[in-house]
């Protein structure tokens, strides 16, 4: 342990013991250590590297069966006390009993492994030198373009970044577990302008172990030889066509349908609370025998962000939500699943030391198929293929709207020409009946920019997925 | 203060040619109800950014702390990055310290700092059991009510010394309604820097929209007529655009699309927009920006005409215009945002404009998406979930969730704006305006 937290461990011990004798019937105590650099060039400069690191604890009790939480920054003991004692007023003052699962008592210390760059020890001068290098390439191309008066660079933005620490978790029930996370990336955009229109694209890579991939030239130069092409396509691509259409999503839209429109909804709390649309529906068929989702704290093949433990030291259990069109299950904490009577899942994340523990997703994902995306593309007479998530937005009632940075229109079972922004909007339930097919390999991007925001908590996630063909979802934008 | 200076004296001392450091201490309560769960939660969170210039590169480190050796372990850090990165070459230097530009602003409130969580939690449980006697096809889904202060504190190697206090409450609401088969989410929020916030109030006009929103009819075909947004469907659709581009950063990046239009119409001729730091009562009023410089006032646009842009000290040094005090720190960057933005220009009574109009679509609260707007090109493709369509003035239906597309930029050079002026949560102060070009599906 080769950080701070090392000799802050025995304040837990202290904050349970002082705890019991001030009238906790349960404690619980995250201890914090993390840090976040970045490096970002912005047009051909350095805009600024920052270094960003959190340390602090929170405090989260049981007395008469209802809970308070108290956090403070730093690790100095007395203001500690004073956080314990305020959890403690929190949980008097509370008016509703609270039912906690049980949590396995269980010690571990739980380090990540498998790679040889760890972001903490490699020299900033380094990860400098990456980006200047892939800086340098996307303009290098950019001025073959403009040689060919093809396009016109107009910005460029690359991000370096690296989320690195440990967790702490100790409780009165005996969880006792260290635990390492890490997330890096680096991710680069660009606009340029065509003869008449700009274009924009992004590209990125991150992972979960180390920095080995993201120090691999070979990986960071295609960031950057991917961000020109799919800009300079875009500034010459087409609008897209409006109204109902088969469409393919690639892994990463196929993802955020995952994650926003269904995963969202099959999160514990709503679905105690009955403000799910599928509280109540377990078992029930909801969409094609085509669509499985599920959300994986480690998912196949090390992809997206390894998130072993969650914040209450429960593992982080692969939950199937959805089966062949059958509604499994919600992801639980251990209030959601104290109130449900089962197990929690290990979906009980916080943001951070200074946020309460809610239920949030890990990596969300729809399962593989047996289809090939040529087969697909084959299969469709007129229809979009959509790359590069942009973000959206779903509500709870299942309507949603994302936004898409690149795709292409299929006429004759053909991939034509790229098409500019398309918007995808529905309802899930009616998208989740229209699943035809899936391919076989999935992958799960995530990077540590952005993330999920819930409850005012932003956490990193990853989503993906395979290739997922829908038969008819209404398009629009460009 | 004491450490504050012993901190900027040691990265002068360890080889910073400038040095900012900006110390908070936030005060977080809030009490929430999901389904019958009550969940009090209270969190002072305590930070420091060091900014460090060495030969014209800049570097920051933030820290969840004030402990003066892992202060002076963060300076080291920034130095270091510093040292061993690029200059800017058009770096100039921090700012210079300077008075507030008004004495006395009301940041601070207080009657309001005197809530604490007992009453909170009193509060929400008394809307909790109002709510459920309000129960029907309208359900609660849960209420949040969250006290907020912070100190702030900036300082720099050139004599800045800036102190801000500030304080507030606000209240969100989420309901959900069910009626055969279709479901309706819909939100109600309110915050306050002066008193309690009336929470029957936004309970009762939450329940009363949900209910409005379950006789919700489709409109048939496709829409492009006069389109009328309500200020907070205003407001959330500026923030994602104009709000980005109106920033020195976006000019100096090239991201904007009116950096070369100071001097030409970019809204229809009567608008006003101006941004107010120091707008009394304002929800983001304060005495300095984040890098300690007076909050100011900045006129935008007038007449229609695009006067000005909001800067930071670095924007401002690179265009060689004035500071405005709009500095503003996303995670541990400077950057530049808006303070409090008012749309003023108002013609007449709101009820009176939408009646001028044949047919015209009301778009309530938040269009889902907004954020997904192309704020280069303008471009917008939102779904507007609350939307009313009036013939002649008189409802002519409630309609089903449709996508409103088209270019906002274009949109505003068509403003007309009512009288019904709100502060939204996006920090942007606006009547309900009507613009036209926009298309809906």
């Amino acid at each position: 342990m080769p950080t701070e937290i090392e000799s802050v461990i025995d304040l837990a011990d202290d904050i349970i013991k002082r705890g019991d004798k001030l009238g906790a019937d349960w404690v619980e105590v995250r201890i914090q250590d993390t840090t976040f650099e970045l490096i970002q060039y912005l047009n051909n400069r350095l805009k600024e590297s920052t270094l960003n690191r959190n340390l602090g604890i929170g405090i989260r009790v049981m007395v008469d069966g209802k809970i308070g939480f108290a956090s403070t920054s730093g690790f100095i003991r007395n203001n500690v006390y004073k956080a314990l004692e305020e959890a403690i007023k929190i949980a008097r003052s509370s008016k509703t009993p609270i039912k906690l699962a049980e949590a396995k008592a269980v010690t571990e210390r739980l380090k990540l492994s498998g790679f040889k760059h760890h972001p903490r020890d490699t020299p900033y001068e380094d990860r400098l030198e990456m980006v200047k290098e892939l800086n340098k390439l996307i303009y290098d191309e950019f001025a073959e373009h403009e040689k060919k008066g093809t396009a016109k660079v107009e910005t460029v933005n690359i991000r370096f970044g690296s989320y690195y620490g440990y967790m702490y978790i100790k409780t009165s029930d005996g969880v006792d577990i260290l635990n390492e996370e890490m997330l890096s990336g680096a991710v680069a955009s660009a606009v340029c302008r065509g003869r008449d229109k700009r274009g924009d694209a992004y590209a990125y890579l991150g992972t979960s172990l180390g920095l080995d991939s993201l120090l691999d030239w070979e990986n960071i130069r295609k960031i950057g030889v991917d961000v020109v092409k799919y800009s300079v396509e875009k500034a010459y691509a087409e609008k897209a066509p409006s109204g109902y259409y088969p469409v393919i999503t690639a892994p990463d839209v196929s993802g955020v349908f995952a994650h926003e429109s269904f995963g969202h909804m099959s999160e514990g709390d709503y679905g105690v609370s009955g403000a799910s649309p599928l509280s109540n529906r377990e078992g029930e068929e909801i969409g094609s025998e085509n669509a499985s989702i599920y959300d994986s704290g480690t998912p196949p093949n090390n992809m997206g962000f390894i998130y072993r433990v969650d914040s209450e030291g429960i593992p982080t259990k692969t939950v199937a939500l959805m089966e062949k069109g059958v509604f499994k299950g919600f992801m639980h904490n251990r209030e959601s699943a104290g109130e449900a009577g089962v197990e929690s899942t290990g979906n009980g994340r916080a943001q951070d030391y200074s946020k309460p523990v809610i239920v949030r997703m890990r990596n969300t994902y729809f399962g593989p198929g047996d289809w090939e995306l040529d087969e697909m593309i084959r299969d469709i007479s007129e229809g979009v293929i959509v790359y590069d998530e942009r973000g959206g937005q779903a509500e709870l009632s299942g309507t949603f709207s994302f936004t898409t940075s690149r795709g292409y229109y299929i006429k004759n079972g053909e991939i034509k020409h790229p098409v500019r922004d398309i918007v995808l909007s529905g309802n899930i339930f009616e998208m989740l009946k229209n699943v035809v097919g899936a391919t076989k390999d999935i992958e799960i991007p995530a990077i540590p920019f952005g993330g999920c925001g819930k409850n005012g908590q932003g956490v990193y996630v990853g989503l993906g997925g395979p290739y997922l063909y829908i038969s008819r979802l209404n398009i629009g934008g460009g | 203060m004491a450490l504050t200076n012993n901190i900027i004296e040691y990265a002068l001392r360890i080889g910073a040619d400038e040095v900012e450091l900006m110390t908070s201490r936030t005060l977080n309560r809030s009490s929430q109800i999901l389904g019958d769960k009550l969940t009090n939660t209270s969190s002072i969170n305590i930070e420091s950014i060091v900014r460090v210039v060495v030969d014209k590169s800049v570097a920051s480190v933030r820290i969840s702390t004030d402990e003066e050796t892992k202060l002076k372990t963060a300076v080291e850090k920034a130095i270091n990055i510093a040292k061993t990165s690029p200059s800017d070459p058009y770096w100039e230097s921090l700012p210079e310290p300077k008075k507030p530009t008004r004495k006395k602003l009301d940041t601070w409130n207080d009657d309001i700092a005197t809530i604490d969580i007992e009453e909170m939690s009193e509060q929400v449980y008394k809307d909790y059991k109002y709510c459920k006697g309000l129960e029907g096809d309208v359900k609660l889904v849960g209420i949040t009510y969250v006290y907020n202060e912070s100190d702030i504190h900036i300082l720099n190697s050139n004599g800045v010394d800036a102190q801000d206090k500030v304080n507030g409450l606000s209240y969100l609401i989420e309901t959900k309604g069910v009626r055969g088969g279709y479901e309706v989410t819909t939100f109600g929020y309110e915050r306050s820097k002066k008193s309690r916030i009336n929470t029957q109030e936004v309970i009762e006009d939450t329940y009363k929209r949900n209910l409005e929103l379950l006789n919700a009819e489709k409109y048939e075909g496709i829409y492009e007529g006069p389109v009328a947004m309500d200020p907070l469907a205003t407001a959330t659709t500026l923030f994602f655009s104009l709000a980005m581009v109106i920033t020195g950063v976006s000019v100096v990046e090239g991201f904007s699309p009116f950096k070369d239009k100071v001097g030409e119409e970019i809204t229809s001729s009567h608008i006003e927009i101006i941004d107010d730091g120091v707008l009394p009562g304002g929800w983001n009023t304060r005495y300095y920006d984040d890098e300690g410089y007076p909050r100011g006032t900045t006129r935008i646009v007038e007449d229609g005409i695009l006067k000005n842009f909001i800067h930071n000290s670095y924007t401002a040094n690179r265009l060689g215009q004035p500071n405005t005090g709009n500095a503003v720190r996303r995670g541990t960057q400077v950057t530049v945002g808006i303070t409090n933005l008012v749309l003023r220009g108002g013609e007449k009574d709101t009820e009176k404009l939408l009646s001028g109009y044949d047919e015209i679509m009301v778009v309530r609260n938040m269009p889902m998406n907004a954020h997904t707007t192309n704020y280069v090109t303008g471009a917008l493709n939102l779904v507007a979930t609350e939307l009313y369509f009036y013939k002649k003035g008189s409802l002519e239906k409630i309609v089903k969730p449709m996508t409103l597309s088209g270019n906002i930029y274009e949109a505003m050079k068509t403003f007309r704006l009512g009288n019904d002026v709100k502060h939204t949560f996006y920090n942007i102060i606006t009547p309900t305006v009507v613009m036209e070009g926009l298309k809906m599906a």
